[in-house]
């Protein structure tokens, strides 16, 4: 299905450029038959075979993008990993996710020194290097290409895994299907009017579900350019949205308040929509962004499950408020009991969409008990006004906001427990003034113990993102009867 | 660039640290380890963090060119890296 959107695509716009990355410039043409090269690659070199899962362990840059192609057009199932993973944390998600093949670069392996155990039959391909021949193009979109793709997708194929953050110690897989992918993509089209003028920006890691639906798919759904950054540098940013002519970017807090910090006062007149998503806004940073750029930011709210919910595309949203639902979202807001609650009353916040997961891999109890009639338990308490504006005042789920990624931290604690000097361990998330968190941990040890020595421990077991940066000693950690943690 | 006055930088760099970075370490904690994510999560949110602050304090552009995220895990390393940036900014003031 996405194949057949994205071949659609490319037939309308076969000399636009879809992908620049700074040294070189890819129409839809070129990025095609690059695709076409990989599907081969797939299929007789790699032999893989229908909803078999293969692991995206590569930064933005447009082997991920050819490779997705690929991937879903040989009815496989792709799952991008975050590149700061260690090795022990990209174990389980091989074992978890069935993943048969990774596919890496040389600069990413030389973190572990050496090329990870391939003792399961798990295959590590360095994309750095293949050389995928481009298919030629009188071979392109062709009846032939069509014949070997029919049959082999249909809208609720299984296309892709990506992580969320769990509330058990360890990630969740959610599944993503080919009308998942597409409907997403189309409902943020419709809601930003995308068009091929648009250029985007697209910093969001393509791990990160919104990287890889807002940054990459979304453009490539509307015949729109990708300018790609490996890494976030909030000068080499500014200057690509001024050089660029950058019409739309999705980013953080952390990176509109770096932005803010490090920029004088310039204009970005291209720039239609600047969105902010993955922590809430506040409306300084708003103030102080548009004082800068003279652009309005604004709130995108969704999630790993759903896709895009709500963007506040108004001016007259209410103050704190991330918008109102975009185009075939239905949202509601429940009681504890699952009653749907009036305007102004906080509740859960539910969401049915086209764009939502059909589930966890791997999860049945936790599926019954989040997804109820079609609706996803997003977990988040807020409320709607009169208008159907929606606001968020908190969370049902524990999580730790590190650097955008939404951390579980039972996960660090697990690990900081199989220290043999940690007797008692409890982490939570310090906000700071960029809207992210740092991760704090507070331990009660058996015997003399230093910093550095936590550190060293944790170092080959936690991703760098959830690795505490502030560690205190205490003597014991109040707790109540029940055992839980008393708030200090 | 003599030694005292490298040791001016490196005490300097450690304060921005942990000003910056919001650590609960003492400054002499950080200035004689060698390698920074031996003490902290250094990730690279840690890493931009310390890019602002550091252009801060030593009024500088540290452009993206530059940037070997490596050298910000290594304090002496940073060090002369932040004194060679003090320096040829010096040189271009005087010369303008």
């Amino acid at each position: 299905m996405i194949e057949d959107k994205f071949a659609a695509v490319v037939r309308k716009y076969p000399e636009h450029i879809a992908i620049s990355d700074g040294l070189k410039a890819i129409t839809y043409c070129e990025l095609y038959s690059q695709k076409q090269g990989y599907v081969q690659y797939l299929r007789q070199v790699l032999h893989l075979q229908k909803g078999e899962r293969i692991a995206l362990f590569l930064p933005n840059c447009v082997e991920f993008i050819f490779l997705f192609f690929a991937i879903a057009d040989v009815g496989a199932i792709a799952v991008p990993l975050n590149i700061h993973l260690k090795e022990n944390e990209l174990q389980y998600y091989i074992v978890k996710c069935g993943i048969t093949v990774v596919v890496t670069n040389s600069e990413l392996l030389t973190q572990w020194g050496e090329m990870p155990s391939q003792g399961q039959g798990i295959k590590f391909i360095l994309i750095d290097r293949l050389e995928i021949p481009r298919k030629k193009m009188r071979d392109m979109l062709s009846p032939e290409d069509d014949l070997h793709r029919s049959g082999i997708n249909s809208v609720d194929t299984e296309v892709l895994y990506i992580s969320t953050s769990g509330s058990t110690g360890r990630p969740h897989i959610v599944s993503r299907m080919h009308t998942n992918i597409v409907s997403g993509g189309e409902n943020v089209a419709k809601a930003l009017e995308i068009t091929s003028y648009d250029r985007f920006l697209s910093v969001t890691p393509f791990f990160h579900a919104n990287g890889f639906s807002n940054c990459m798919i979304l453009p490539l759904l509307k015949g729109s350019t990708i300018v790609l950054m490996k890494h976030f540098s909030p000068r080499e940013t500014l200057h690509l949205l001024k050089e660029k002519d950058i019409t739309i970017f999705f980013g953080s807090p952390f990176i509109f308040s770096t932005l803010t910090d490090v920029a004088d006062q310039i204009s970005l007149p291209s720039l239609r929509f600047c969105l902010s998503t993955g922590a809430p806004l506040t409306e300084d940073l708003k103030r102080r962004f548009f004082d800068k750029f003279s652009v309005r930011l604004r709130q995108l709210y969704g999630a790993s499950e759903t896709g895009t919910v709500s963007i506040e595309l108004q001016n007259q949203h209410g103050e704190g408020s991330v918008g109102t639902p975009i185009d075939n979202i239905q949202l509601k807001i429940i009681d504890d009991n699952g009653f749907e609650l009036h305007p102004f009353e906080t509740g859960e916040i539910i969401v049915k969409s086209p764009a939502m997961t059909k589930g966890y891999v791997d999860e049945p109890d936790l599926n019954r008990k989040v997804f109820h009639n079609g609706y996803f338990r997003t977990g988040d308490l807020g409320m709607l006004d009169d208008r159907g504006s929606i606001f968020i005042v908190g969370r049902k789920k524990k999580f730790i906001n590190a650097s955008g990624v939404k951390v579980d931290p039972v996960e660090i604690e697990t690990v900081l427990l199989s220290f043999h000097k940690v007797r008692e361990a409890h982490v939570v998330g310090m906000k700071n003034d960029r809207g992210t968190e740092i991760i704090k941990a507070t331990l009660v040890t058996q015997q003399d113990c230093t910093v550095q020595e936590i550190i060293m421990y944790c170092k080959d077991k936690l991703a760098d993102f959830k690795m505490p940066r502030i560690i205190e000693f205490k003597d014991s950690i109040p707790r109540d009867v029940m055992g839980k943690v008393i708030l200090y | 660039m003599n030694l005292s006055s490298r040791e001016n930088t490196k005490d300097r760099i450690s304060k921005v640290i942990i000003r910056d970075l919001q650590l609960n370490l003492r400054e002499d904690e950080i200035s004689h380890i060698k390698k920074l994510d031996d003490l902290f999560g250094m990730d690279s949110v840690a890493v931009i963090e310390l890019i602002i602050g550091l252009e801060k304090e030593f009024n500088i552009a540290i452009q993206p060119g530059y940037l070997d995220y490596q050298i910000f895990r290594d304090l002496d390393a940073l060090t002369d890296f932040i004194n060679k940036l003090v320096s040829v900014k010096k040189g271009s003031d005087s010369s303008s």
